[in-house]
């Protein structure tokens, strides 16, 4: 690693529709090192990268690659330039091969019958296998991707990356997400080794562990702006912590544990093919229980099954000890469940409707039984519940798009209680909310926890599962592996057994 | 300032248009001010507005339904076989049922199997029409009882029956979708169909219902279209699909879902009228209608999408 | 390459070739005349029009949307090139003339979705509208008939006993078949189509994509307007209605389902063969015209439930795969 600077962000600022993404951002990037991008959910990390690759359009600021400044308008644009970038989600077509994908938009072409430009299959497949071998993984370039893997997928990716001709720098967004212990040393080898050809990669990540042992230099984003750059070796993992949150953790978490009440909600060997199997847990009156894995460990898929949104092969399903059967979510709200989605803007809401309504849709039948409309009644409901759960907003009257999504998932939050669901099930609560609102719903959560209802909470975020549940489990592909009273919890072991190393320390 | 002005026109944009349209067939054609004319149009515009507030309910469900034309043509063609060899009222319920029927049919393919609504209204559209022609068997059914054909042709003090029957129809289905819990649902399944099912509502039967309605509309339009008429063949009604979809875009209810309205529908079809009308009057080649019935349709669409991308 | 490209295709088609086989049998034992050698070449020259435009929705269908507007395209096409005769206008001029009209169509598709992010389906179908009403304009409505006879070999000609049109429709095939496997264009469709984003964030222009495809789709859709004409020998302004029903089933038998990405034209042969058969057999069982259009619309109907169902049941199984 060398101290030169080959990339240099400044003053990058970016607005979407109601959420100023980044404010004034910053960052400089040295030839060879491991840039450790970090940051909360939301702060903005994924935004610069995508503005770095050319997806997003910055509004203002200026990017300068080994001292000359440069325009980034396009994928393309970045990729001549240098830059690859490996996102977050999967960027691959199922229903093509490896070599397909990997050369996907750049394609090496050859003259083939009258004087055509055609693809030089030869050429792409051989130098598909090679770069496999260099990325260390042994599959035949003609594999189709949907035939592959998670972990394959995502070595795919990265091989996707690296086939840039002159690749300057990488960007990984949280690449071993999905990733076993093996895997993510194979691919720390292969950042090494990068590395030591000099080139820079920008590393996405909140895992402390990680950025112990491979980040040079740790940049430090928070709700959109930029809070410091300094070296890892030099920077205990707690002060990281604290420049990411901005507080100390501590006081976010209110919870007075009670005695729990009988069961409300239990789960018997539940199972849909491909999703999750023999899944059993219960869920007792006034108890946050906390469920924990990695993305794709199936505790949305579990969650959407009892619910009635999707559907299962096997297992019970028990209500106040009854056992039900949903077809349909219909029939669980009838069955007084409420679910607040992890997504929001897309399951949660709808946006374009006023507050009001929203917070009146679930509850249409209880509210105006005749089938008639009452606005001055639907204003008086929505209005009680702006005042009891702080909504911020002008009035009842505002499109729902328009609020903030802390205030957005209070909206929602307002829906379930006025249907007075007993069963409430929380999908990555606070996912993308400022740390305020977090603590007001946090407070939320705890008031309904007290007053009796059951609470089943979904959570990557690992000090709000510990901080908040009284039980928790922990899913790994698909089913359940560990389980934990709030008193044992241990942030290492939560993780072992979520990335399936299992108890072994 | 200038953003004003530009949100000042989109907004009455319609009314323009169609004083324009009065003025310049007023102008254009002597014959467009006439009695019989006016009457003409009303008759021509009643029909229309029906078959379109189907479909703009169709359109605020994110749907589309392009079988309108033919279940129309199913429904009042076995009707009026019906009415002609048995009783007025069983024609009526008949045909009204093979409208409902066909509707539903629409959609159960959309919600159960998992159809878009354009391929399974389309599949609709081809089948329903050839039952039709299977049904007549080339044949025309003419000259009906002078008590059906009131519904259609009556005049009540010199204004048309029909008019009433849309005031009537247009003042049920305002209350149903704008007053009722049932017309909320319609709007939310519209404008987000996963979050309205988390939500609670069996989104499914909120979609079978509407198409259902529609089919319900469209037997309604046939059964005053060939009471109108005094005949009723298989070829009928093929205009009113695209027509009514015109009539619903430029009526101002957009393709997202979700957003728009009946009674905004009223309006594009008055204007979809005159224009064919016009057309008429002034000897333009009937060809030509749907022509331009296409293009005021992509218009509508380009206006709608380079508005809003200036507004924002 | 694409030879082995094409076996590999070819094997996981048996399903669709014994459907034909069916067919073919079923109609050989319940109608007359209908093996004869009369009978296969007519129906080898209904096909070849159908071929030609069901490559068009193939592609379409690939890239994640869909063309309705094929069908009154090939009527719209078919006049204009008839009338162009008609005025004494050489034979190729006469076929770039429609082929360049009906491209206009294309043109706007591609534009308004392409460009504009315009909804597939309505512009598509807006234009089926307004491309047939042209056709009727120009020809005020009349069929125009008799043309001359080396028009006519394009379409109803026979060499060796092969008749042109399937030969021409194989090579447009062969064509279509060597742009979708071999080069940049052909691998754009299938990423357009199965995941925009991705495509998108792989550097290419979706939107030059989804508009070439179009105009594509237009001028296939054109030339089989072309074919028709000279087969029937008169150019009749509503010939192409419903072809766009027919296309869209000859893709979906040939293994092209409805959401992208995959599925290819080679199956879209004999999907359109089985098509242009079950219309023949109908035809040649004395059912009546309004009958058989029922039966067709029910059985094409059917096609799609049918395959909307079984792709929802695939995707449950490989939900199941992933997890071994």
């Amino acid at each position: 690693m060398s101290d030169q600077i080959i990339l240099q962000l400044k003053g990058i600022s970016k607005q979407f529709p109601g959420v100023k993404a980044l404010d004034n951002v910053s960052l400089d990037v040295r030839k060879g090192e491991v840039h450790v991008l970090l940051g909360e959910n939301g702060a903005g990390k994924s935004t610069l990268m995508k503005i770095l690759s050319g997806v997003y359009k910055k509004d203002s600021g200026k990017i300068f690659l080994d001292g000359k400044e440069v325009e980034i308008n396009s994928v393309n644009d970045a990729e001549n330039l240098g830059i690859g970038i490996i996102h977050q989600e999967f960027n691959l077509l199922p229903h093509r091969d490896i070599a397909q994908n990997i050369f996907l938009g750049k394609e090496p072409t050859k003259r083939g019958p009258l004087g055509v430009k055609v693809l030089d299959k030869a050429t792409m497949y051989s130098k598909c296998n090679e770069l496999l071998k260099t990325v260390g993984i042994d599959l035949d370039s003609r594999i189709l991707v949907k035939d592959l893997g998670i972990a394959q997928k995502q070595m795919v990716e990265i091989a996707k990356a690296l086939s840039l001709a002159n690749l300057k720098i990488l960007i990984m967004d949280e690449p071993t997400a999905t990733l076993t212990k093996g895997e993510i040393d194979k691919l720390f080898s292969i950042i090494r080794k990068y590395k030591s050809m000099g080139i820079s990669i920008i590393y996405i990540s909140h895992r402390m562990e990680e950025i112990q042992v491979i980040g040079d230099r740790v940049t430090v984003l928070r709700d959109g702006k930029y809070i410091g750059t300094v070296p890892v070796k030099e920077t205990p993992p707690s002060e990281l912590i604290r420049m990411m949150v901005g507080r100390e953790i501590t006081n976010l978490y209110k919870r007075d544990y009670n005695e729990p009440g009988p069961e409300a909600l239990k789960v018997c060997n539940l199972s849909s093919r491909g999703k999750f199997k023999d899944v059993n847990f219960s869920v007792r009156r006034g108890e946050i229980v906390g469920f924990y894995g990695l993305v794709g460990a199936g505790r949305t898929e579990v969650a959407k099954a009892i619910f009635g949104e999707d559907k299962y092969d096997a297992g019970e399903i028990l209500i106040n000890g009854k056992k039900v059967k949903h077809h349909m979510p219909s029939q669980a709200v009838q069955n007084k469940m409420g679910l607040l989605p992890e997504d929001r803007r897309d399951e949660g809401l709808i946006t374009k409707m006023l507050l009001k309504q929203n917070v009146v849709q679930a509850s249409l039948r209880k509210v105006f039984p005749k089938g008639i409309l009452n606005n001055k009644v639907e204003s008086q409901i929505a209005t009680k519940y702006i005042t009891k759960l702080n909504i911020a907003t002008p009035d009842e009257n505002v499109v729902v798009a328009s609020l903030s999504g802390g205030n957005q998932q209070k909206v929602v939050l307002a829906k379930w209680l006025l249907t007075d669901s007993e069963v409430l099930i929380f999908d990555e609560p606070t996912r993308g909310i400022d740390v305020g609102a977090k603590a007001e719903i946090y407070e939320l959560m705890n008031d309904l926890a007290k007053s009796g209802k059951a609470i089943m909470m979904i959570s990557s975020d690992l000090p709000e599962v510990i901080g908040l549940s009284d039980r928790i489990y922990v899913m790994y592909q698909g089913k359940i592996v560990a389980e934990f009273s709030h008193e044992n919890a241990s942030q290492e072991r939560i993780v072992n057994f979520a990335i399936g190393r299992g108890d072994t320390l | 300032m200038k953003h004003n002005a530009i949100r000042f026109l989109l907004k009455y944009a319609r009314f323009m248009i169609l004083i324009i349209l009065l003025i310049a067939l007023s102008l254009l054609s002597p014959a467009f001010l006439t009695f019989t004319n006016i009457a003409n149009v009303l008759g021509q515009a009643s029909l229309l507005i029906i078959v379109s507030y189907g479909m703009t309910l169709a359109i605020v469900t994110k749907g589309i339904d392009l079988s309108i034309g033919s279940v129309l043509a199913l429904s009042s063609c076995i009707a009026a076989s019906i009415i002609k060899s048995q009783s007025i009222i069983l024609g009526i319920i008949i045909g009204l049922l093979i409208g409902l029927l066909c509707g539903s049919i629409n959609g159960i393919m959309i919600t159960k199997i998992g159809l878009t609504p354009f391929i399974a209204t389309y599949g609709m559209d081809w089948i329903a029409r050839g039952l039709a022609y299977v049904y007549m068997g080339g044949t025309q059914i003419y000259g009906f009882d002078k008590a059906f054909r009131f519904f259609g042709s009556g005049q009540i003090m010199g204004i048309p029956v029909l008019v009433f029957e849309v005031i009537f129809i247009t003042v049920v289905l305002c209350f149903l979708t704008y007053k009722t819990t049932y017309g909320r649902n319609i709007y939310a399944t519209g404008s987000n169909i996963k979050a309205t099912r988390l939500a609670g509502v069996n989104t499914d039967r909120m979609v079978i219902s509407v198409f259902a309605l529609n089919g319900l509309l469209a037997a309604i339009a046939g059964l005053l279209y060939i009471s109108r008429l005094n005949a009723a063949e298989a070829l009928i009604g093929t205009d009113f699909t695209l027509n009514s979809i015109a009539a619903t875009l430029i009526g101002g209810t957009p393709f997202g879902g979700g957003e728009g309205g009946v009674a905004r529908t009223v309006m594009g079809a008055i204007i979809m009228t005159l224009l064919i009308n016009g057309m008429n009057l002034l000897e333009i080649s009937s060809y030509w209608q749907t022509a331009t019935v296409g293009f005021v349709i992509l218009l509508s669409l380009f206006i709608e999408n380079t508005s809003k991308n200036f507004l924002v | 390459m694409t030879y082995a490209k094409i076996i590999k295709q070819l094997k996981k088609l048996p399903g669709i070739i014994y459907g034909l086989v069916i067919i073919i049998a079923f109609f050989g034992v319940t109608a007359d005349y209908f093996l004869t050698f009369m009978n296969m070449m007519n129906i080898l020259k209904q096909a070849s029009v159908l071929i030609v435009v069901s490559l068009g929705m193939t592609l379409a269908i690939l890239l994640g949307k869909i063309d309705m507007s094929v069908g009154s395209t090939m009527s719209l096409v078919g006049v204009v090139t008839g009338i162009c005769l008609h005025k004494g206008i050489s034979i190729p001029l006469a076929i770039c003339i429609g082929m360049a009209v009906g491209s206009i169509i294309g043109f706007i598709n591609g534009y308004l979705i392409g460009y504009r992010k315009f909804d597939y389906w309505i512009v598509t179908f807006s234009n089926m509208g307004i491309a047939q009403s042209l056709a009727l304009v120009i020809t005020n409505g009349a069929t125009i008939p008799g043309f001359d006879s080396s028009f006519r070999f394009l379409g109803d000609g026979q060499i060796y006993g092969v008749p042109v049109g399937i030969l021409i429709a194989m090579a447009i095939a062969l064509a279509i078949i060597y742009l979708s496997y071999n080069t940049k264009f052909g691998s754009n469709i299938y990423a357009v189509g199965g995941n925009e984003q991705v495509a998108r964030y792989s550097g290419i222009d979706t939107s030059k994509v989804i508009f070439k495809t179009y105009i594509l789709s237009s001028l296939l859709a054109g030339f089989a307007g072309i074919l028709l004409v000279s087969k029937v020998n008169s150019a009749n302004p509503i010939a192409g209605s419903g072809y766009e029903f027919d296309a869209i089933a000859a893709t979906l038998i040939g293994g092209t389902p409805f959401d992208g990405g995959r599925g290819g034209v080679l199956g879209t042969i004999i999907g359109a063969c089985i098509i242009a058969t079950l219309r023949n057999g109908l035809n040649m069982l004395g059912l009546t015209p309004p009958i058989q259009f029922t039966l067709v619309g029910f059985i094409i109907i059917l096609i799609i439930i049918f395959d909307v169902l079984n792709e929802k049941y695939k995707a449950k199984k490989g939900g199941a795969a992933n997890e071994a």
